[in-house]
């Protein structure tokens, strides 16, 4: 059975009652669970909310399981509903954010674990320097890629982090693929233009 | 082509496949090819950042697992049902309460006050005191008669009001 929910799954036509039955619904998380998480930490870098709203989505897929037609995969319909999870997590984040900021004193963690990962990762060209500029400029694109617009964010990352075809990443997000592509021209000019400026200038850090 | 890669088409090269015109220019530039790599090459440290995030242990997605499985047939399959009913059931307990409590509705009869109980009541006064009216009430008596005779005029003008519209 979860040989052929798998199957079902990759190629995209799962019935909607097979899928959510007791029985395949926990294969189905454990099929994607990862990809779901590892979305949504692309798209949030917050680990403690992307693991909730990991558990949220499949919530979410069981109990509008009536509405999935399978006119996409399961695995695209799990994607759009972690991507319209996260868009309402950062809507709320940034109120909340407001109110945390006269509240406490912001945390340093998050800037620590910044550094960490990108210690971590890989890099094959020798030169320290050149090492250290690379990670400067993976932690420049993140935050960059923060800053773009929702759709501009969600589509550069899906392509980059996720590496999703832009056909993958239309259907995610439901537009056309004309859309996708100018989002993602856009998103890419913003972020060649700040790795370029911090190539020139004094490092923004 | 004879021209260096302009945005547009350096982010088309980054975003999706190359047109072959584009291709062939990388193929032959050195510059727009390093501009590519160098952008492809950050693009890249993205994804493996990535992998790196969703990297956990078995037990965290064995625990992530759980919870949703826990979470999932209690909060839809079980629960919803469960709430609907209560829900129901409280409504039509209220509905019954409410009905029973307010009863049948009791009519109160309105009090008959017509033009025919007052001619009635006149012509009662007026049969007493024709019959044989006591003295003090001789001026009462007179009043009747001047209502009665008001009252019978009414219905048709006399000349002196005639001339007064007039």
């Amino acid at each position: 059975m979860a040989d052929a929910l798998a199957n079902l799954s990759m190629v995209g036509k799962l019935a909607t009652t097979e899928a959510f039955s007791a029985e395949n619904f926990d294969q189905l998380v454990s099929l994607n669970q990862r990809r779901i998480y590892r979305l949504l930490i692309s798209l949030l870098r917050d680990p403690d909310a992307a693991d909730t709203l990991t558990q949220e989505c499949f919530l979410k897929a069981y109990t509008s399981r009536s509405s999935f037609r399978g006119e996409c995969s399961v695995e695209t319909w799990l994607y759009r509903i972690a991507v319209n999870l996260a868009r309402d997590h950062v809507r709320n984040r940034r109120v909340a954010f407001w109110k945390r900021l006269f509240a406490s004193q912001q945390s340093q963690s998050q800037s620590e674990d910044l550094e960490d990962v990108a210690q971590r990762i890989p890099d094959k060209r020798p030169s320290l320097e050149r090492n250290l500029l690379a990670k400067e400029e993976v932690d420049l694109v993140w935050r960059t890629a923060q800053q773009l617009s929702p759709m501009q964010r969600e589509v550069f990352l899906l392509r980059f982090a996720q590496d999703m075809s832009l056909e993958e990443i239309s259907q995610t997000l439901e537009v056309q693929l004309g859309t996708v592509k100018a989002h993602l021209s856009r998103a890419l000019s913003t972020v060649r233009a700040r790795v370029k400026e911090h190539r020139s200038g004094p490092s923004l850090k | 082509m004879d021209r260096h890669l302009n945005d547009d088409e350096l982010n088309e090269t980054l975003a999706s496949n190359s047109p072959p015109e584009i291709v062939e220019h990388l193929n032959a530039c050195a510059i727009c090819r390093s501009s590519r790599d160098e952008m492809e090459y950050l693009f890249r440290s993205l994804n493996a950042e990535a992998d790196m995030l969703a990297e956990k242990p078995d037990a965290f997605w064995l625990a992530q697992r759980r919870r949703i499985n826990n979470r999932a047939p209690q909060s839809h399959s079980i629960l919803t049902p469960r709430f609907a009913l209560a829900g129901l059931a409280v409504t039509v307990i209220l509905a019954v309460t409410l009905l029973l409590r307010s009863g049948p509705a009791v009519k109160t009869p309105a009090p008959q006050i017509t033009a025919e109980n007052d001619q009635q009541f006149l012509v009662d006064v007026e049969q007493t005191l024709d019959s044989k009216l006591a003295p003090p009430l001789e001026p009462t008596g007179l009043l009747v008669d001047a209502m009665t005779q008001t009252s019978s005029t009414q219905s048709q003008p006399t000349s002196k009001e005639t001339r007064n519209e007039n």
